[in-house]
């Protein structure tokens, strides 16, 4: 009892050491998983992120018009794990320390991140591919040649025909 | 005239429907411990649902707790405003496809603040509180006159 | 004797008593909890807060259960101790600001009066047809029955040694002028364990930790007061700060009706300023103790009290 009376006076003479957040700054850590945040010039739209999520916050479809592919993500759901951004081949996704989750009911259903990927065109067929991303790039090449980036402008079929040819 | 000195002392209540004491952790230390005191807000925990003006909803609402929220939110006097907190209440989270989860919570009773995560930080929680006492004064202004 | 006069009206429903001590004891309340929150390292509410609590309590829907055993008992029970707590202070002196009715035997009144919210406690409880409200109830009786003991021994022995070995003085302006000429109580060694005794009593009868068993949050939700929302909660809110002031008045009745002056003033400054510090020193109780279960409260309460005051009346007999 005399140590809880000992701790209680020493209290009473430091002062409060409460954080002044909602009238003030508060601290966050520099890893504090917050909001899953979104590069969508990273975004090879692989949908890893949708296959590890274990809360099916993370949805990539292919647009109706065909134009490209779209990434949404719920915020209302999400159990900040963290998977997507662990499994994200390009850092696309990560979790970023914001941690303002508080939102009105009339917000329930809106996404937070609600974002297109646009397809290119191949550079000998005009046919519809992903984008290549330097990231990928940077991981998969020693050095990015300009024959790398030739190559990675064309869809599949194109580079193999290509292949072929030279040989 | 009342709502303006009303809205600085909302009374906490907390209802927890089959959680798993991450978010009433949190809750807990929202209040106890020294560096998140939300009792600045002029809010304090009760114990009593006949007490309450803000209430915070944890938990996923299981088969086992539907009755009772059903029996406690019935027992919460006007003009109230509910909280939902975590993910559970709000989407089932990832519990969400149980077959002894009823949630989620806006098919029982008019949800007003959605503070998602899993658990939530703190700070959140304040932020709702914040918000839900904004919500809380326009619904006295209508339930005066009304 | 008491009149119908313009004065005692004042007094009753603005100065010392009804609006003043109302104002007073809720504000009293507040730096109770805000002292709390700076022991255990907070910032806490601010200074206004209970005041404002009643106001909302005024706004919200009043619920009546369904199943209340009482209806009548029910609504009419936080209205027992609101009206005795209005007039234990109506009698009561402050020393050097108002004396008081000045009748004769109003130390006995007094004791009539103190147990009044609690009776009202376990009138509203056990009408609100609660389970908990049960429980709590019988935590209450068994709480009263320990400490009202302590509390008439006390009083006896201030009475006796108002008396000065020629009687006892039932009158407590009796016992504020005694005390005015003769020195406090607190400053004579044959009073502290009865100075102890009453702040036991006061820790009790506040229903502070360590004796919060019959309306603890987490055990009981909030016991008696469980059914309760809207004005007659608001109710009990008020008697409770009243019943602070009673208890503190009736603490510098009995041991420090030290007066500063002869200026009314600075007489009430005075007043005030030893009912905080008596506040805070509840508040670092309040903070630093956990919960007695009912059987060791009574057992405590059976035990130390009743020693203390015993060894008081004893020495203020034969010494």
């Amino acid at each position: 009892m005399a140590g809880f009376f000992k701790i209680a006076i020493r209290n009473f003479l430091n002062g409060p050491t409460t954080d002044p957040y909602p009238f003030g700054e508060t601290f966050t850590p520099e890893k504090y998983k917050g909001i899953i945040a979104y590069d969508p010039e990273l975004c090879i739209g692989c949908s890893t992120c949708e296959y590890v999520c274990p809360s099916g916050a993370i949805k990539v479809t292919e647009k109706d018009d065909g134009t490209g592919v779209r990434f949404v993500f719920w915020l209302n759901t999400c159990s900040f794990c963290g998977n997507c951004g662990y499994y994200c081949p390009t850092d696309a996704v990560y979790n970023s320390n914001d941690f303002h989750t508080a939102r009105h009911q009339s917000e329930k259903f809106i996404p937070t991140i609600d974002d297109d990927i646009s397809y290119v065109r191949c550079k000998r067929c005009e046919q519809k591919i992903k984008a290549p991303v330097e990231a990928l790039l940077i991981r998969a090449y020693d050095e990015i040649t300009e024959e790398v980036r030739h190559q990675t402008s064309l869809c599949p079929d194109c580079r193999r025909q290509e292949q072929f040819e030279r040989m | 005239m009342l709502s303006k000195y009303a809205i600085k002392s909302p009374w906490l209540y907390r209802i927890n429907t089959g959680s798993c004491n991450g978010c009433d952790v949190e809750l807990a230390t929202t209040a106890l411990i020294p560096r998140y005191d939300v009792e600045r807000l002029g809010c304090k925990y009760t114990g009593s649902p006949k007490h309450a003006d803000i209430v915070l909803v944890t938990g996923p609402i299981t088969v086992r707790a539907e009755d009772y929220l059903i029996r406690m939110l019935d027992e919460i006097p006007e003009p109230r405003v509910i909280v939902a907190i975590g993910i559970c209440p709000i989407s089932g989270g990832i519990f969400r496809d149980s077959y002894s989860i009823r949630g989620p919570l806006d098919k029982y009773v008019e949800v007003d603040v959605n503070v998602s995560g899993c658990p939530i930080r703190p700070q959140s929680i304040l932020d709702g509180v914040a918000q839900a006492i904004a919500i809380w004064k326009d619904k006295i202004n209508q339930f005066h006159e009304a | 004797m008491i009149t119908l006069s313009a004065s005692s009206v004042f007094a009753y429903l603005l100065f010392p008593g009804g609006l003043f001590a109302i104002l007073f004891g809720l504000i009293l309340l507040s730096v109770e909890r805000i002292a709390v929150a700076r022991f255990q390292g907070r910032v806490g509410p601010p200074i206004y807060q209970n005041i404002f609590d009643i106001l909302k309590l005024r706004i919200k829907e009043v619920l009546i259960p369904e199943d209340v055993t009482n209806r009548f008992m029910f609504a009419i029970a936080p209205v027992f101790g609101f009206v005795g707590m209005m007039t234990a202070i109506f009698i009561l002196p402050v020393s050097g600001v108002y004396g008081g009715t000045g009748a004769n035997s109003d130390l006995i009144v007094l004791v009539y009066l103190m147990a009044l919210p609690a009776v009202s406690h376990i009138l509203g409880g056990s009408a609100s047809g609660s389970t908990f409200a049960a429980i709590s109830v019988s935590r209450e009786v068994i709480l009263m029955f320990a400490y009202e003991i302590s509390f008439i021994i006390v009083l006896f022995t201030v009475a006796l040694e108002a008396g000065a070995g020629e009687g006892v003085v039932f009158s407590l302006k009796g016992i504020v002028d005694y005390q005015v000429i003769h020195g406090s109580f607190i400053s004579n060694f044959k009073m502290i364990p009865a100075f102890l005794a009453f702040v036991i009593f006061m820790l009790a009868t506040l229903e502070v930790p360590p004796f919060h068993i019959a309306e603890n949050d987490g055990d009981v939700m909030k016991g008696y007061l469980m059914e309760y929302s809207g004005m007659p909660l608001a109710f009990f809110e008020i008697t409770h700060a009243l019943k602070l002031i009673v208890l503190l008045t009736v603490l510098q009745v009995f041991f420090m009706p030290g007066i500063a002056g002869y200026n009314v003033f600075f007489n009430l400054l005075w007043f005030i300023g030893k009912s905080a510090v008596v506040v805070i020193g509840i508040a670092l109780i309040h903070a630093s103790m956990p919960s007695f279960r009912v059987d060791q409260a009574f057992k405590f309460l059976m035990t130390v009290p009743i020693l203390l005051s015993l060894m008081s009346l004893g020495m203020v007999l034969f010494l």
